[in-house]
């Protein structure tokens, strides 16, 4: 397991887009490896063993379970952040000693919302983001600085202000590939995010 | 990171060549000299070891160097930025310095 990798779970949707990128960066800027099943395009791997790998391999998870809104074309909900969820659950209860060690936050949009779809995960460490992109940052901040203790990672506002000069800066940085900002891939970003974070310093 | 040869004129070394972790007084200028001139970057080259160890959080020298294996590079806040796993799907390593590079200069 590793002590610096965090598993993200959650939309991938249009809709979630910016959150998603912004999950992305504050993980990162907080000196923790960001990783999700959209890592590696390998379709070799079938999906539920890609999941399984990169729980594994992850000592922290992220898990926003806020979109419980039905699909506009299916007309149904999306099942697989309550699913990862559960994974990342069961692997901590039944994973053996070393997994036993694994981290999560949950996140949802409301207080309490929760409690009447997944009533059963009461007692867990769950926070609410409102919706709000700088309320996410703020709260995976703190709880990722929490965490490691290190006063040297920056506060939550600090890193959401320079997420949004990030995020303006994607569209310059993926028309240099002739690119759109929703065409960039995990590890587009990634790659971009880190190299964004680094060059603040130079 | 790469291991240079000699860098404490032979002193405080384990049979493998690294310093020993007991010796606290060490300095970092010199340990650049064994594990390269990258590490414990951000820092004075006149620091103790066991100052760089308590202001990193590590418990040993080997936990530091354990715990700085993969890392990208190092914020002037002091936090260690990890290596992505894998490497961008669109852009060389290169073009990504460059894009970021236009993109901040844009925003500047």
């Amino acid at each position: 397991m590793n002590e610096r990798d965090v598993f993200i779970n959650c939309p991938f949707s249009a809709d979630y887009q910016r959150h998603f990128q912004a999950i992305i960066f504050v993980v990162q800027r907080s000196g923790f490896n960001p990783r999700c099943a959209r890592e590696n395009d390998d379709g070799g791997e079938i999906r539920i063993d890609k999941i399984f790998r990169i729980i594994r391999e992850c000592r922290y998870g992220i898990h926003d379970i806020s979109k419980t809104e039905p699909d506009p074309i299916s007309g149904l909900p999306r099942f697989n952040m309550p699913l990862e969820l559960g994974l990342f659950l069961g692997a901590r209860k039944f994973g053996g000693r070393d997994q036993t060690r694994k981290k999560l936050l949950i996140l949802d949009r409301d207080p309490h919302r929760y409690q009447q779809f997944i009533s059963d995960i009461g007692g867990q460490d769950i926070h609410s983001h409102q919706g709000e992109v700088a309320r996410l940052i703020e709260e995976i901040a703190t709880w990722l600085r929490n965490e490691v203790g290190d006063p040297r990672v920056p506060g939550g506002r600090a890193i959401a202000a320079e997420f949004e000069r990030f995020h303006a800066g994607l569209p310059i940085i993926a028309a240099t590939k002739t690119l759109e900002p929703d065409e960039l891939t995990f590890k587009d970003l990634t790659a971009i995010a880190a190299q964004w974070i680094l060059a603040a310093d130079a | 990171m790469a291991v240079k040869q000699s860098g404490l004129d032979g002193r405080h070394r384990n049979q493998d060549g690294r310093v020993s972790q007991k010796h606290g007084n060490s300095r970092v200028g010199a340990l650049r000299e064994t594990y390269g001139d990258d590490f414990a970057a951000g820092h004075r080259a006149d620091m103790k070891l066991s100052t760089l160890l308590r202001r990193e959080r590590a418990p040993s020298l080997s936990q530091y160097l354990k715990g700085i294996e993969g890392v990208l590079g190092t914020t002037r806040d002091g936090v260690h930025i990890r290596k992505p796993k894998g490497s961008a799907t669109h852009f060389s390593a290169q073009e990504v310095r460059n894009a970021v590079a236009k993109a901040r200069g844009v925003n500047r």
